[in-house]
């Protein structure tokens, strides 16, 4: 449904203005190539500045590549984008209004633009009241997390076949967290083909079908969520009661790093068994895992790209 | 399904709601403005003072817009140099080049332009539709500056040529819809407000300034040509000299630069 192949772009200003900075780092987009098939939830994963938003900009027909091209539906998204607008909602990262209006108001010029269909209005009500929108409040007095509402209410209401959404969950509270990723698996199950831009993970990993993870304009790796995990790599910090018990937990075969005379870093792949086994000779004070199990096997991903450089 | 379309109606009716309140407030201080200026014409007109400076300092009244020949006494004269003098002609340039500046560079700079961008109306459809806002705002401003002449002269029992009327607020519509035209075109080429404004507003200047300069002597006459406010001469409208050539030129120049901020539009990386 989604085709990006071989896309490439430099920004015209720091092209201009700060030849210095092209040469040690690519502004824009180096020859990213990704698909997402029809129903899929795919995943674009990334640091901030990373190309997410360039590469949605070209499936949104803002910005023209330099080579390569984005495809919706067979569509050319710069060249065909009037027709692919017709089958894309687009939830951007920035949650910027027209000013001066109603939430009702702004929904109504939206749906008027994209053709009015009665299914509009009905989408609205329902999902402003399942979010809990005001809509007849001004959008000047609204907050940014009432400002993402009006935005997913906006992009769903359009019933759309394909949805993109950069960074959606940003600005709301852990509970309308909780209810846009039900939204997202709910229209999963109705064949949507969606694309999410994001850096929380645990969004990506409750939602996505496959991740693309990019990392300065270059996309480091596509893999299935549940590749991502079968690499998972944990590292768990565990401060111990001595100095000495800490020198144990070294000697014990594990991939250890020494943070501290009485903390460690420990590093597992796979079975936790030889973990507990040294740590049920310590007395331990305490024990976190450093990050989720995706974010793990991004920084993975991401280390390799590094790497290869 | 929308492919034909030259105008968005969503678009235009929530942009003209907008636009509309503002030019309203616009055209009702010109109006309030307008029944003040007309409210001392009857006294001014019998003025020998007046009729004196105006004889003694003939420069004086080209640089207000009179022939020398002509005098403050005459409705007409007062109403092109008064009515149609510098404040109009500045209220209109503010009100051209700051809609032309919110309609396009406002939106992409602050971001709302984004969803515009979303819909399938397409980039040519949206252009369309907001400089049909602009020229809709011209059309209310200059129609509401004239029904406001047109009042307050019924009010002071003073008569005027209904045709002759028309026929100046025909050309002030392709002033400004000039003025309007480039001020977009600098709305499509820049992101930033600050510049769309400046060079707007520095161009409208100096072209104000020429004119100006040029009334100063016959000999910085053909300066004149070089501007676009040396082809808007009220008076000689409003006393029956009527050519097309200068309207005609103005909404030539106008299609041209609207022709081209509308391919920019079009072709434009947006980073919205």
């Amino acid at each position: 449904m989604i085709q990006v192949n071989g896309l490439s772009k430099v920004y015209t200003n720091l092209r201009r203005r700060n030849t210095k900075a092209i040469s040690n780092y690519v502004a824009g987009l180096k020859e990213i190539t990704f698909h997402v098939r029809q129903g899929e939830v795919f995943g674009l994963l990334g640091p901030n500045g990373a190309g997410k938003t360039t590469v949605i900009r070209h499936l949104m027909g803002f910005i023209k590549p330099d080579s390569g091209y984005a495809r919706i539906n067979g569509l050319d998204c710069w060249e065909e984008s009037k027709d692919v607008k017709a089958l894309v909602g687009y939830l951007p990262g920035e949650m910027n209004f027209l000013r001066e209006m109603t939430g009702h108001e702004f929904l109504n010029l939206m749906a008027g633009m994209h053709g009015n269909s009665p299914v509009f209005r009905k989408r609205r009500d329902a999902l402003a009241e399942r979010l809990d929108l005001n809509l007849k409040q001004s959008i000047k007095k609204m907050s940014k997390g009432m400002k993402q509402k009006l935005g997913i209410i906006n992009t769903m209401m359009l019933d759309a076949r394909v949805l993109i959404l950069d960074e959606p969950t940003s600005g709301l509270d852990p509970l309308m967290q909780k209810e846009f990723i039900e939204l997202v698996l709910e229209e999963k199950s109705r064949g949507k083909t969606i694309l999410i831009s994001s850096h929380m993970f645990p969004e990506v990993e409750r939602t996505c079908d496959r991740v693309g993870i990019i990392r300065a304009g270059e996309l480091a790796a596509v893999e299935g969520i549940q590749k991502l995990r079968q690499e998972q790599r944990r590292t768990f910090e565990i401060t111990v009661e001595t100095s000495e018990q800490a020198q144990r937990i070294c000697e014990s075969g594990l991939k250890v790093n020494l943070r501290e005379a009485d903390q460690v870093s420990v590093q597992i792949e796979g079975d936790l068994n030889p973990l507990l086994r040294a740590l049920a000779q310590v007395q331990v004070k305490d024990f976190s895992q450093k990050m989720t199990e995706l974010e793990e096997a991004f920084m993975v991903f991401y280390e390799r790209g590094e790497g290869s450089e | 399904m929308k492919g034909g379309r030259v105008l968005n109606k969503a678009l235009f009716r929530a942009m003209f709601k907008r636009q509309g309140r503002k030019t309203c407030h616009y055209a009702f201080g010109l109006s309030l403005y307008n029944l003040l200026l007309i409210g001392v014409f009857p006294s001014l007109s019998q003025s020998k003072g007046m009729a004196k400076l105006t004889e003694n300092l003939p420069k004086l009244a080209r640089v207000f817009r009179l022939t020398s020949d002509s005098a403050l006494n005459r409705f007409e004269s007062f109403v092109a140099s008064q009515c149609f003098g510098q404040v109009w002609v500045l209220v209109m340039g503010i009100y051209t080049i700051s809609t032309a500046n919110e309609l396009i560079a406002q939106y992409v700079a602050e971001g709302g332009m984004t969803y515009l961008l979303t819909s399938p109306a397409g980039r040519s459809e949206i252009f369309l539709t907001q400089t049909a806002v602009l020229i809709s705002g011209l059309i209310l401003m200059v129609t509401l500056t004239e029904l406001g002449i047109w009042g307050e002269a019924k009010l002071f029992s003073l008569s005027m040529d209904k045709k002759a009327y028309t026929s100046l607020g025909i050309l002030a519509l392709a002033l400004f819809l000039n003025v309007g035209s480039y001020s977009l075109l600098f709305s499509t080429l820049f992101n930033n407000e600050e510049n769309v404004v400046l060079s707007a507003a520095c161009i409208t200047f100096i072209f104000y300034a020429l004119d100006t300069f040029s009334s100063l002597d016959d000999r910085f006459l053909w300066v004149r040509r070089l501007t676009i406010f040396g082809w808007f001469r009220p008076q000689e409208v409003l006393e029956g000299e009527t050519s097309l050539l200068p309207t005609s030129l103005l909404l030539a120049l106008s299609t041209m630069f609207m022709g081209l901020a509308g391919y920019i539009f079009e072709r434009k990386d947006f980073c919205v």
